[in-house]
């Protein structure tokens, strides 16, 4: 019943409720304003430029293990602290077994937080950055989310540490595979994460359709050259239609045309024909000639030579078509290696081939650009217990031993150190053909968009692209649109700090393609 | 009117044992909700991002600037569209199956009907994730239903159901359907079972056939349960979520992302959470605005 | 028999059959992959019948290390589900009893007494009407400063909260349907308010109770998205611990369709058992 009558001592009654609240309300929410963020603060060690006193130790790992017995007795940290890791499910067998010993070497209680979605890794990383829980002490994250992290005062700048304790990332015989090192773990020009992967793309064919006779016959008949692997794009295309063959089940290709993957093989094509996504200015560069032509092909190709999932299906699609036999080639991570040779999860066992990525000729020069997609590297909350003690446990982690131990079990962490290129392990786990290949890729890899707002950018660039790739638009149309919605994002993000860290984030490229850059006049140094 | 004093004193006992059971839940929702929900509006009046490295409550006064925008956002406008048109095909469907369930089980006895029932609950009670993942791998290109068109139809019939934004959001609404139809059942069954026998017996005697009976006396009596059950459901479908993200993520590009999904990009992925706040309240208003308009006939019936 | 009633016979065990088989086949699609081994999860033509069954995946989840097959390699070093069980176990039960009572009692106050005035009973609405995403950021802020997160208690809290405008409205719908003038029957013959609410309404509208209560349920145990923003370690309840079931190359379908299967088990008991209540409440009817 409608209580118009009824009402009055009722609502003196509920303003001092009301008011009550809001009182309480207002008190409450002053709790919820954790402390500001404190300016960010190098790690306590001298000034750059004067010599650091380098930490005792013949080997990465040892001078880690070091640095840990050095704060146990200055009194930071004591046995049984606990320190937490935020990783995705997919290392949990490369990290879990690994902080079981770096346990009992140490004393300490390093422990595991896992997440089965990756994007749930992104959100709880942003809203630890809000909160400043100290939930979480290292973060292993997707390498384009450093910068995001870095700028939201999330982690801290590890480079100073990088000094005094040597990880033997990009010199020395263990050293990464270059220039993986620098755009895993370089943000603006100083060190915030540290590189513990290996995701550059990788290209299978079916070496046995290759290898036949038959097929090499009619190959050189039609075109009038050898059947050989392709070095250019343009040989790449022909040699894909030339093996699609729907009548009998197989089509030529599959690469990634979904929602969140698409631009990997625009961007190989671009970047190759010497294309950068923005210029100095941050003005995106992605609608020039090279641009459109290289979308035009991509669509061509997929719409032609591909199952329709490359458009509808997730990343997984590729390990499932490939191994199968459903398609002729296929690219994707260098896992993507180890299911097809799998005999539990693959019917061509024995017939998977390994190749270079295409790229472009420019002036009689082969210049190949092969996307680096995701990574995962290792970086240290700003609010641990010990930021120093976890680089310690990176450093561990990541060395040229124990690293190789930890790549070695079953999971998404891939080879990223040079000398383990030649070891038997990892010729075991991924194929002694396709190790040299892989290396080859890993030289001319280039870097997802690693600015601030990344995921922002790649973002709205996938979704016209997929429109492009269903049909729903023009190439030409697709890439405009993203150029314009990325203007808007650099504006609303800060112009000038973006400039700031593309000029730094272009000098991670390859060398081969920083050169074509200098040659083409889009960049001057 | 005179009203005796008993009888004031009695309102007065009334007013204040109704106050009393309403309190726990009142204090509930201040203490967990109200708070949260002034961040919000605070939120959407400001423009932030925790990736600009400055505070929440530092961040710069925006004034309506993100409401603006969210209205001229041609993706927000879509995603409501959208959403929308896919809440009135899901629970329309939902309601006029689990009305027929409903009263198929209330006239009929038969020996297992018990368990038909549960098995009728069951989609309920798998936990959305699973749901999501099942009809995303039933209807995949090499999936069971393409598999059974094929055997039926020939190797032409094979539908790529992700790749058509209708078709897709029809497999989204098929999920949703099959999920939610039991909780239309279960609620209108329980409604019909609390209806007081006399008037449909005195109606059979007077010679009325089940339609009339069904029409002129059941369906009115039974109408405040159905609102109460097609309004939560609506609200309910209205953030779909969970089946959207995992079966098409929205894609081929946007066509076939949820009011909720954009939201979530927006806020998580781009970490836009001002922008996400005010497209939020603009949402609840809209909401709220309709639901009042239908809730009004519920309080009539009072 | 005579024909008529053979036809209604037929047609009802055809609507049975019909409406029990679309129910069933995603659900039996579920229990055929919870048997399947990984090569079969995706494998086309896709069959019913796995062609190598295996338990795998359900060892898998109270059994990371054990050694029988591919699976366990895959999972090797997760962590098993009793956790994400007991959690669920522990939260779900305690919040919704909590939101039935809670609501209950709000809800015949506000029907009985119109307590809250036309205001109260939509605004409670409104707590439904806002997309949970952009609450999460804020909420996050807030627990933490109450330090409600990751933990048992705030999880409670939160589902309480959010379940009590289901309560309510399930609950005042089945109390407007009864009488008033039952209650004042008793109120003349001398039984305070208090005594009426609980000896005389109660237990006519137990139907309406047992169904909300199974419903608010059902929402508690399969509620997903603020599970996993608040929780990390300790908390985790079943569908996040579903969703972890994922590695080096995408899902791993089968663990997530056992771990489906058996996080529905305890749902089906609490259904089957309410079942019973629903139906033996309303075989009583309004009876004086």
């Amino acid at each position: 019943m409608a209580s118009k009558k009824k009402g009055y001592g009722k609502l003196t009654r509920r303003e001092f409720l009301k008011a009550a609240g809001l009182a309480a309300a207002g008190g409450l929410l002053s709790t919820c304003a954790p402390a500001p963020t404190p300016t960010p603060a190098a790690p306590a060690t001298p000034a750059p430029g004067t010599s650091v006193p380098r930490v005792e130790g013949a080997t990465p790992e040892e001078r880690a293990l070091n640095g840990i017995k050095a704060l146990k007795a200055a009194g930071k940290i004591k046995d049984g602290d606990t320190f937490v890791i935020l990783h995705h499910s997919g290392q949990r067998n490369n990290i879990v077994p690994a902080l079981e010993e770096w346990n009992r070497l140490t004393g300490l209680n390093f422990v595991s937080a896992e997440e089965g979605l990756e994007a749930n890794i992104y959100t709880k990383v942003m809203n630890e950055a809000v909160t400043r829980t100290g939930s979480y002490d290292i973060f292993l994250t997707f390498v384009n989310w450093i910068a995001d992290m870095a700028e939201a005062g999330l982690i801290v700048d590890q480079t100073e540490w990088w000094e005094k304790y040597d990880p033997e990332v990009d010199h020395g015989p263990n050293a990464y595979v270059s220039p993986i090192d620098r755009f895993t773990s370089l943000y603006k020009g100083r060190r915030y994460a540290m590189g513990a992967d290996n995701d550059t793309f990788s290209m299978f064919y079916r070496k046995d359709l290759m290898e036949n006779p038959d097929e090499q016959k009619r190959f050189e008949d039609k075109f009038g050259r050898k059947l050989e692997v392709p070095k250019t794009w343009e040989e790449f295309d022909q040699w894909v239609a030339f093996f699609d063959r729907p009548d009998q089940g197989i089509r030529g290709v599959h690469m990634y045309a979904e929602r969140y993957f698409a631009y990997t093989g625009w961007a190989a094509r671009f970047i190759s024909r010497g294309g950068a996504y923005f210029d100095d200015n941050m003005d995106p560069l992605i609608t020039s000639e090279e641009g459109v032509t290289a979308l035009e092909e991509m669509v061509r190709l997929i719409q032609n030579h591909a199952w329709p999932d490359a458009v509808t299906g997730d990343w997984s699609v590729a390990y499932t078509r490939f191994p199968e036999g459903s398609v002729f080639c296929a690219w994707a991570w260098p896992s993507l290696g180890k299911w097809a040779q799998d005999p539990k999860t693959s019917k061509i066992v024995g017939k998977v081939g390994a190749m270079e990525i295409p790229g472009t000729m420019h002036d009689g020069e082969l210049i190949r650009a092969v996307p680096h997609v995701v990574g995962w590297s290792f970086s240290i909350s700003r609010y641990s217990k010990s930021p120093e003690a976890c680089y310690c446990f990176i450093q561990w982690f990541c060395g040229p031993k124990t690293g190789l131990d930890a790549i070695a079990r079953v999971g998404t962490l891939d080879i990223f150190r040079q000398p383990w290129f030649n070891e038997p392990k990892m010729k075991e786990a991924y194929g002694e053909e396709f190790l040299p290949v892989l290396l080859a890729n890993s030289k001319n890899a280039f870097p997802d968009i690693s600015l601030r707002g990344a995921n922002e950018y790649l973002d709205k660039l996938n979704l016209h692209l997929q429109q492009a790739f269903a049909g729903q638009k023009k190439p030409e149309q697709a890439l405009k649109d993203a150029a314009d919605e990325w203007q808007k994002i650099t504006d609303r993000l800060g112009r000038l700090s973006q400039i700031e860290a593309w000029r730094q984030e272009r000098k991670n490229y390859p060398e081969p393609i920083q050169r074509l850059w200098r040659k083409k006049g889009i960049f001057k140094d | 009117m005179r009203f005796p004093i008993q009888w004031k004193l009695k309102w007065a006992e009334e007013r204040w044992m109704g106050q009393l059971l309403i309190l726990p839940m009142q204090l509930l929702i201040w203490f967990v909700l109200i708070i949260p929900m002034l961040i919000v509006i605070y939120l959407s009046l400001v423009s932030w991002q925790p990736i600009m490295g400055v505070d929440w409550w530092q961040a710069p006064f925006a004034g309506l600037s993100n409401y603006v925008q969210a209205v001229q956002d041609p993706r927000f406008l879509t995603a409501m569209g959208r959403t929308i048109g896919l809440v009135l095909v899901a629970v329309s469907l939902e309601f006029l199956l689990g009305l027929a369930l409903a009263l198929f089980f209330h006239q009929q006895e038969f020996p297992g009907k018990r368990i038909f029932a549960s098995i009728l609950l069951y989609p309920m009670m798998l936990p959305w994730v699973v749901v999501g993942l099942c009809f995303y791998l039933l209807f995949l290109d090499k999936g069971p239903v393409n598999y059974i068109l094929i055997s039926l139809f020939g190797p032409s019939a094979s539908v790529q159901w992700y790749q058509n934004p209708i078709l897709a959001l029809m497999t989204i609404a098929l999920a949703d359907i099959w999920q939610w139809t039991p909780f239309m059942f279960l609620v209108i069954y329980s409604g019909l079972g609390a209806l007081p026998p006399e008037p449909v017996e005195a109606a059979m005697t007077l010679g009325a056939n089940r339609w009339e009976i069904f029409r002129y006396i059941v369906f009115p009596m039974l109408k405040p349960v159905i609102l109460i059950a097609l309004i939560i459901r609506t609200l309910e479908a209205f953030k779909i979520f969970d089946l959207v993200y995992i079966m098409t993520g929205g894609g081929p590009g946007t066509s076939t992302e949820s009011l909720s999904l954009y939201l979530y990009r927006t806020g998580f992925i781009y970490g836009q959470l001002s922008y996400a706040a005010a497209m939020a309240l603009l949402v609840l208003i809209l909401v709220a605005l309709v639901a009042r308009l239908a809730v009004r006939p519920l309080e009539r019936e009072l | 028999m005579p024909k008529r009633a053979w036809t209604s016979v037929l047609a009802r065990w055809g609507i049975v059959l019909l409406v029990s088989l679309i129910t069933l086949t995603p659900v039996v699609w579920v229990l055929s992959l919870s048997f399947k081994p990984p090569q079969e999860w995706l494998a086309y033509p896709p069959t019913l019948i796995p062609r190598q069954p295996t338990l795998e995946n359900y060892l898998v989840l109270f059994w990371p290390g054990n050694p029988v097959g591919v699976v366990s390699e895959m999972v090797r070093t997760a962590e098993p589900v009793t956790r994400a069980f007991i959690n669920s176990l522990i939260i779900v039960p305690i919040s919704t009893a909590l939101s039935i009572v809670i609501g209950f009692l709000a809800a015949y106050g506000i029907s009985r007494f119109g307590a809250g005035g036309n205001f109260l009973p939509f605004s409670v609405l409104t707590t439904r009407m806002f997309p949970p995403i952009a609450f999460a950021v804020p909420l996050l802020v807030y627990y933490r400063s109450l330090g409600l997160i990751d933990t048992h208690l705030g999880l409670i809290l939160m589902y309480t909260t959010f379940t009590l405008a289901f309560s309510l409205w399930m609950i005042k719908g089945f109390i407007d349907g009864i009488p008033r003038h039952i209650e004042e029957a008793a109120i003349l013959d001398g039984a305070s308010r208090w005594r009426v609410m609980f000896t005389i309404t109660l237990p006519l509208i137990r139907g309406g109770l047992a169904a909300a209560a199974l419903f608010v349920f059902i929402m508690n145990w399969t509620e997903f998205l603020f599970a996993l923003i608040f929780t990390s370690r300790f908390a985790v309840t079943l569908p996040v611990q579903v969703s972890r079931y994922a590695g080096a190359v995408g899902r791993y379908y089968g663990p997530q369709a056992a771990l489906g299967i058996i996080a529905s088990i305890p749902v089906l008991i609490a259904g089957y058992l309410i079942q019973r209540y629903l139906v033996r409440a309303f075989t009583f009817g309004l009876v004086k």
